[in-house]
């Protein structure tokens, strides 16, 4: 048996001061401190961390990962295996979170920047992280470095930074206690005898710079699909490696509070019976395709799944991935629930998916990315406004001079996230 | 097998209008298009009906092809029938191409095209890493 418990201690302010503690529900930041932990690293020039609350009047872009700081209080391991941790099996003992707190990762890495969060105005409704205690970290490389290192120094910056905040919640008393606990797959099985038995298949980008994933510092893109504990993610198993696609790219944060592993656990021996989670990768050869579908839908039907809901990153070339799973779970006899989001225009008329199948027949849809909205400008930017025009969801003529900005919805961090960690949804009619 | 086998001759080229994966990988080029990514998409899809197989998904990176100034496909150098799975992706991609480039051409900024053309490499990294150079 697996049984993680998760303590949430509700953060409900976040300030600088002389030493980084939580206290009467506050967490204070030794911001020298932090910035000269993350300064350790060689191949970064400055650091600057910043705070951004709800209701500031602040725009954070570009926002390259948002992480939870958390930290691991009892049993095996220690939170982002692979990176700040060892390579220990995590998703057992007892983790304790930082609730409402966030860590926001900014900085250029490639000159077409995205990624918006605002605090406050109508920006904020279609990004959850407007709803976080945010702890801004701007990382400026060193000169001259690639864009693959200078990806990877960012990274680690904002693990870095989460795993040392979380740190301050190691002794207190957690306001919330969560236990998650899941058996082996007979015995769970055996269990609820009369439920349906769902698995996840969970999608990982993993096409390269600025499109990767890492399970416990793996390449997500050099796995093939396997399976993991749902506890393991919320100890952060499952890295973020930063974005270009800021609507429907998973942060790492949304990794470590994955709705649908709620959900599932929420509903498992009631109307489901929860049988784990398959992971899976979105590479760019059609061969790598093909062996990944195929190999995990061979996962989930070993496993002695009824139905399975598949979670997509991305699109375009991830719809491939995606429909490629449906089929070859339906043709096993294996009910499929998909969720992703949409490019349909900005009308919402065209074709949503880059690709199709009838057996895709049952699909939640997180929105249509291209819908536009208009930014009114904010009194402060963290991080740089000039390269709007060039970002993946925006447009020449996006920013105005004073500042406000006119773009499709696909800019703002986690605005249609297929996970469904949003409040956009499609509905049909 | 996808790799070049015992004769050491690749199985597959490139069509891609990057000039770094040209600069980096000449060997593998068949087809330079300098030009818009739909020049890309055009001859990959000439290709496709004369019995080439796509062996990358023509719209790796999840960018927006109309919005993006490389790309770069892998084809087969075989030639067998037409592969109908090829050929649906290739026009699902230029159909998404018309639908998202914008109405009046693109300006990149110099830095822009050089950290446009980091991405795609490093998608052509990824796919010869999975499909042996």
């Amino acid at each position: 048996m697996v049984r993680l418990e998760l303590g949430r201690i509700l953060i409900k302010d976040v300030q600088f001061g002389e030493k980084t503690e939580v206290r009467d529900g506050r967490l204070f930041i030794n911001k020298e401190e932090l910035e000269e932990l993350l300064l350790e690293d060689p191949n970064i020039a400055a650091v600057a961390v910043e705070l951004a609350k709800p209701g500031d009047d602040v725009r954070i872009i570009p926002v390259k990962d948002v992480i939870e700081p958390r930290v691991k209080v009892e049993g095996p391991g220690g939170v982002f295996p692979g990176f700040i941790s060892k390579v220990d099996t995590v998703g057992s003992g007892r983790t304790h979170v930082l609730a409402g707190v966030a860590v926001v990762t900014t900085g250029k890495i490639v000159g077409f920047q995205e990624g918006i969060i605002d605090m406050t105005g109508p920006g904020a409704e279609y990004t959850p992280f407007s709803q976080t205690l945010n702890v801004v970290v701007k990382v400026t490389p060193v000169e001259g470095l690639s864009q693959h290192k200078h990806e990877h120094a960012v990274r680690l910056a904002g693990l870095k930074a989460a795993a040392y905040l979380g740190a301050a919640g190691r002794a207190v008393e957690p306001d919330r206690l969560e236990v998650y606990e899941l058996g082996p797959f007979p015995e769970t099985a055996a269990r609820y005898p009369e439920l349906p038995k769902v698995v996840y298949l969970y999608m990982l980008q993993s096409q390269g710079l600025l499109h990767d994933t890492y399970v416990y510092g793996v390449d997500a893109k050099k796995i093939l699909p396997t399976i993991i504990s749902p506890t393991e993610i919320m100890d952060g198993a499952i890295v973020s490696g930063n974005c270009v696609s800021a609507c429907d790219k998973n942060t790492t944060y949304h990794h470590q509070n994955n709705p649908v592993i709620s959900q599932l656990f929420a509903r498992h021996g009631k109307d489901i019976c929860f049988l784990g989670v398959v992971i899976t990768n979105e590479n760019v050869t059609l061969a790598d395709k093909e062996r990944s579908s195929s190999y995990a839908a061979k996962l989930v039907k070993m496993l002695g799944a009824d139905g399975v809901i598949i979670t997509e990153e991305g699109f375009g070339n991830p719809d491939t991935d995606l429909i490629m799973n449906c089929r070859k779970l339906e043709e096993m006899g294996i009910k499929t629930v998909l969720i992703t989001d949409e490019y349909a225009g900005r009308d919402g008329a065209s074709q949503s998916l880059a690709d199709a199948v009838p057996a895709a027949d049952a699909v939640v849809s997180a929105g249509n990315a291209n819908e536009v909205i208009e930014l009114p400008p904010r009194g402060k930017v963290i991080g740089d406004l000039a390269t709007v025009e060039v970002i993946a969801g925006g447009f020449a003529g996006s920013l105005n001079p004073d500042g406000s900005i006119r773009v499709e919805i696909q800019a703002i961090t986690g605005a249609t996230n297929e996970l469904g960690f949003s409040k956009l949804r499609g509905e049909g009619f | 097998m996808l790799t070049g086998g015992e004769s050491g001759e690749m199985e597959y080229f490139l069509v891609t209008n990057n000039p770094l994966v040209k600069g980096k990988y000449p060997q593998l080029v068949g087809h330079y298009l300098a030009g818009p990514v739909i020049g890309v998409f055009l001859q990959v899809r000439d290709l496709i009906h004369k019995g080439h197989r796509l062996l990358t998904h023509p719209l790796s990176g999840s960018l927006k092809p109309g919005r993006i100034p490389f790309k770069t496909v892998f084809l087969s150098r075989k030639r067998e029938d037409l592969d109908f799975a090829s050929l649906q992706y290739i026009e699902e991609s230029i159909d998404l191409y018309y639908r998202t480039v914008p109405p009046t051409p693109v300006r990149w900024p110099e830095e822009l095209l050089a950290d446009y053309g980091a991405i795609d490499l490093s998608q052509v990294e990824a796919a010869l890493e999975s499909l042996g150079s």
